[in-house]
């Protein structure tokens, strides 16, 4: 009789039932859609724009499934890519600029699915289209800054306190430091403990000294350089994705990649220049005295009527559009900030910026500042992307400049080199605005190293041939199953059946993307997990072959061949995880898929075979085996 | 159905000089090939540009 325990085929069931309703939403895929949502000063999302977008794609008769309100935004769904596109200009140019017209594939999984938290595995860039570009962000430039500004503060600390030197220079090796020579040893001595005194951030040693030079050498602590370079990456994504958001891309991917890389991907986006220009774009600072407040009388007159006084500008503040007059004159500009940082103010509670200049920066900020205590100060971001225009038959490149004003503060006493601007609304308000200072003012330069573009009917022609691909593997392998096991390779087709069910539920509810080197990684798995089956049923006819009884064959077939199984199965799992930890990109895919796959094979192919052989078995007395 | 059948009864050991010779022969030609031939590396360890263009029928 059977020995196989009954909460073992209760497990099984559950896992074929998990394996079937998770892996189901895969089988409803996203219709291409068109995502409108309100800009901050043009009227919501209502039932008045929803129809006059519904006559106007029916005026040019544009096929168009479907167009409803959903929460703030507006939805309309496409039957493919091309009248999606076309449907998307239309609406673009009958809303106008008070709304941004964005590509998304909506979902189509029915909301009982949804509900249990089941969902679709969403397709990578290879599968759907779009961009995708690999950046590489200099991160020794931002150290190169932050040497040289240090050079500047060293040079001015030396003069303050009347310690006579020859040079003060950033060491030629990047990352190794300033280099000060002095007139002699005492002059050294009182400099040493100046400068450590002064700047906690440096690590002061004297360095060999000949004849009446004695040298000093500052370098930045380790510690300190680290983080200059992991806040060159966190500003340089924050300030892409602050750009990429107005790209209108709905979910575009931005991501660190190893130590000083950044992966952007698109999907839906199919011209690389409009979003190269974007992501290539430089930004500047400047730290203007305000005339007034955001807002106010003075300002709202000025915007309405387009009489700006002469010694100012008419600028927009950033976020919620209020209009503000800022004057002309330039106190600071970007490249004099060191630092910026957020945090929370110990006085008051409130999210606090705490702003360093360097040393002429904070002479000129410390000149105004005293003259002007209780008058606003605006910071203005200037950001500038080329643009290439044709004119008289030639290209043309026109910088677009935008300018918004970032913060406009009041003044409330004197300050110089280190000062913080408080009172702000939020703690995610004080990081975005430190964000956006560093990203004016010190954000390392970034380089595209690697771009791609992947033509949408490309991506659905991916789509069709790893499907083709994984269907026609299962067949063949399924095929060769049954006709040389007979029974026991039926039973084997059905658990790789199962397998493929399972792996492509849980990928699909841990949300790994779906690639094509994942749909090789799933053909890959399909072909390996049959091994464990073959080891199965060889050892059960060795079995028979040396006299066992059909039950006992089965029974030492499982038993004997398991060990194996596992061995062949660990170190397979060995090469997936190596895959899946060093590798990127397309290479990780593979072997996250590889690794799932392994684990449900080692379920589908022992325990699921066990359990239905034994429930085919189990109750009869046996001759033979079909096997 | 069996491809290879369990009662075969081949002597291996018995070709082991010219089963050796050949595994020693093909260990030293790869080795050597892979030091004078070297590996043609594809485009993601060279750099380049990549295109996949579909033309209209």
């Amino acid at each position: 009789m059977s020995d196989f325990p009954r909460w073992k085929y209760v497990l099984v069931a559950l896992v074929m039932l998990f394996g079937i309703i998770y892996a189901l939403p895969n089988a409803f895929p996203p219709v291409p859609a068109v995502q409108v949502p309100a800009n901050r000063d043009a009227p919501p999302i209502s039932q008045a724009v929803q129809q006059k977008v519904e006559a106007a794609l029916a005026a040019k008769k544009i096929a168009v499934t479907d167009v409803f309100v959903e929460g703030d935004h507006l939805l309309a769904t496409f039957a493919n890519s091309d009248v999606q596109k076309s449907g998307a200009d239309e609406i673009k140019a009958i809303l106008g600029d008070g709304y941004t017209v964005a590509f998304k594939l909506q979902s189509n999984v029915p909301g009982w699915l949804s509900a249990i938290g089941a969902r679709s595995m969403p397709l990578g860039l290879d599968l759907q289209g779009g961009v995708h570009f690999l950046m590489q962000v200099d991160q020794k430039d931002a150290i190169e800054k932050q040497e040289n500004s240090y050079a500047d503060d060293i040079r001015s600390l030396l003069r303050q306190k009347n310690i006579r030197y020859e040079s003060v220079t950033r060491s030629t090796v990047s990352g190794q430091g300033i280099t000060v020579i002095l007139r002699s040893a005492d002059d050294r001595s009182t400099a040493s403990d100046a400068i450590a005194n002064e700047y906690t951030d440096l690590l002061v040693s004297s360095g060999a000294s000949t004849g009446d030079r004695f040298v000093l050498n500052a370098a930045i602590k380790p510690e300190k350089l680290r983080e200059l370079s992991r806040s060159a990456i966190t500003q340089n994504l924050g300030t892409l994705r602050n750009r990429i958001n107005a790209l209108g891309v709905s979910e575009p991917l931005i991501q660190q990649q190893g130590d000083s890389r950044i992966v952007v991907e698109l999907a839906g986006v199919q011209d690389p220049t409009e979003a190269k220009k974007l992501i290539g774009a430089v930004a500047t600072l400047q730290y203007r005295p305000g005339i007034g407040q955001p807002g106010d009388a003075r300002a709202m007159e000025a915007a309405r009527t387009g009489n700006i006084p002469p010694d100012a500008n008419l600028y927009y503040m950033r976020g919620d559009n209020r209009p503000v007059l800022v004057s002309k004159q330039i106190i600071v500009t970007g490249n004099q900030l060191v630092d910026a940082s957020s945090g929370i103010d110990q006085q008051s509670g409130t999210p606090k910026v705490d702003v360093t200049l360097n040393a002429a920066g904070a002479k000129k900020m410390g000149d105004f500042t005293n003259a002007n205590v209780g008058k606003p100060m605006a910071v203005l971001y200037v950001e500038q992307v080329y643009e290439t225009k044709i004119v008289d038959g030639k290209e043309v490149r026109v910088p677009k400049v935008t300018e918004t004003v970032i913060n406009d503060a009041t003044i409330q006493s004197p300050f110089s080199k280190q000062f913080q601007t408080t009172g702000l609304g939020s703690a995610k308000e004080a990081s975005d605005l430190a964000l956006l200072l560093k990203g004016g003012a010190l954000a390392a330069p970034m380089d595209i190293v690697e771009e791609g573009v992947i033509g949408a009917s490309l991506g659905q022609d991916n789509i069709d041939k790893g499907f083709k691909a994984v269907l026609l593997g299962l067949a063949l392998v399924l095929l060769a199953a049954a006709v040389y096991y007979k029974l026991f390779g039926l039973v084997a087709d059905i658990a790789l059946f199962f397998n493929l069910v399972i792996l492509v539920a849980v990928m699909s509810l841990i949300g790994v993307t779906l690639t094509m080197p994942g749909v090789a990684g799933i053909v890959l798995t399909l072909g390996m997990a049959i091994d464990a089956n073959v080891l199965i049923c060889e050892r059960v006819r060795e079995e028979l072959r040396n006299g066992s009884s059909p039950h006992a064959a089965i029974r030492a077939g499982y038993e004997k061949a398991w060990s194996t199984i596992l061995d062949a199965n660990v170190t397979h799992l060995i090469a997936a995880l190596a895959l899946t930890t060093m590798g990127t990109g397309a290479i990780k895919g593979f072997g996250v898929t590889l690794m799932i796959g392994i684990l449900t094979s080692l379920f589908t192919s022992v325990t699921l075979t066990h359990a239905f052989t034994a429930a085919i078995h189990g109750h009869r007395k046996l001759k033979t085996l079909s096997v | 159905m069996e491809i290879f059948n369990h009662d075969s009864n081949i002597h291996f050991l018995g070709m082991r000089k010219y089963t050796i010779a050949i595994a020693i022969f093909l260990m030293v030609a790869s080795i050597a090939l892979i030091a004078v031939k070297g590996l043609n590396y594809g485009m993601q360890f060279n750099g380049g540009v990549s295109m996949v263009v579909v033309y209209q029928q």
